[in-house]
């Protein structure tokens, strides 16, 4: 819902108005995407952290096999979306805070959203690979 | 309110002047360790796509990590994660309104610094195969 205002009953000045300025009515959006990933990321960490010798695991076959898993792969996923999503938004708020430089932030604010999502993309695709057994050796 | 002439005023909080404390020092530890785990992914995504590639890069990634730089790199990137996730259990309690006040902040904190050292060290007995 846009939001219209009264300009009846709003205090707002008509110089206020006219420049465009005060608030985009999405104050609580960062915040709250912010506090419903750090929300799933909780279970997904703490499954993670129970499986600390398979993800240091060396071994190459252990570790494919083990990411083969169905299970496996789908909590990798769902880590991958809500961990680098996460890490977007607090990266964000980062520069948001510490870069005053108008340039500066806009261009630190895109490339680290694209990066992120790079290697959330690359990562996915990684998983994809891995499971479905993909080699490129024999589709030649 | 539009004709105040702009001047230089003081900002707060003065950070030459603070006394650290253990609440400010947990806060900013969160974003620190936030911004060490935003990096480490670049680790994560390096080893999932090693391990896509093939045997040979999987080795690469391996040699990389297990290098004592490697070693650092993940010991850290292991504390921070248990660090932001406790603290951020902290944080999200507090957006619910809860243990507000200053006696319960310090609990909590403290709870958080322990519970850090705790879990950083069981999970690297764990890695290492000197428990369970």
């Amino acid at each position: 819902m846009p939001y219209i205002e009264n300009t009846k009953t709003s205090i707002r000045s008509p110089l206020a108005r006219a420049r465009g300025t005060g608030s985009a009515r999405g104050g609580t959006h960062h915040w709250w995407l912010q506090r419903l990933t750090s929300v799933a990321l909780i279970p997904l960490v703490l499954w993670l952290l129970s499986c600390i010798d398979c993800l240091v695991n060396p071994d190459y076959q252990q570790t494919i096999m083990w990411l083969s898993n169905p299970f496996v792969a789908i909590v990798m996923l769902l880590f991958i979306v809500f961990g680098f999503y996460h890490a977007a938004l607090g990266m964000q708020v980062v520069f948001e805070d510490y870069v005053h430089n108008k340039l500066w932030k806009a261009g630190l604010l895109v490339l680290s959203h694209l990066a992120f999502f790079t290697m959330a993309v690359a990562s996915i695709f990684a998983l994809m690979v891995i499971n479905f057994k993909i080699d490129p050796l024999q589709m030649i | 309110m539009s004709n105040i002439p702009k001047q230089k005023r003081p900002l707060s909080p003065h950070l030459q002047v603070y006394k650290p404390q253990m609440t400010s020092m947990t806060s900013i530890m969160n974003r620190i360790t936030g911004v060490a785990l935003s990096f480490g992914l670049i680790m994560f995504t390096w080893w999932l796509c090693a391990l896509a590639g093939g045997i040979e890069t999987h080795m690469q990634f391996q040699n990389f990590a297990g290098s004592w730089y490697g070693q650092f790199l993940l010991m850290g990137f292991s504390f921070s994660l248990i660090y932001h996730l406790l603290n951020g259990i902290r944080h999200l309690m507090w957006d619910a309104g809860n243990g507000i006040d200053i006696a319960s902040a310090y609990r909590s904190g403290w709870l958080v610094i322990f519970g850090t050292a705790l879990l950083t060290l069981v999970i690297w007995a764990k890695a290492y195969g000197l428990i369970f």
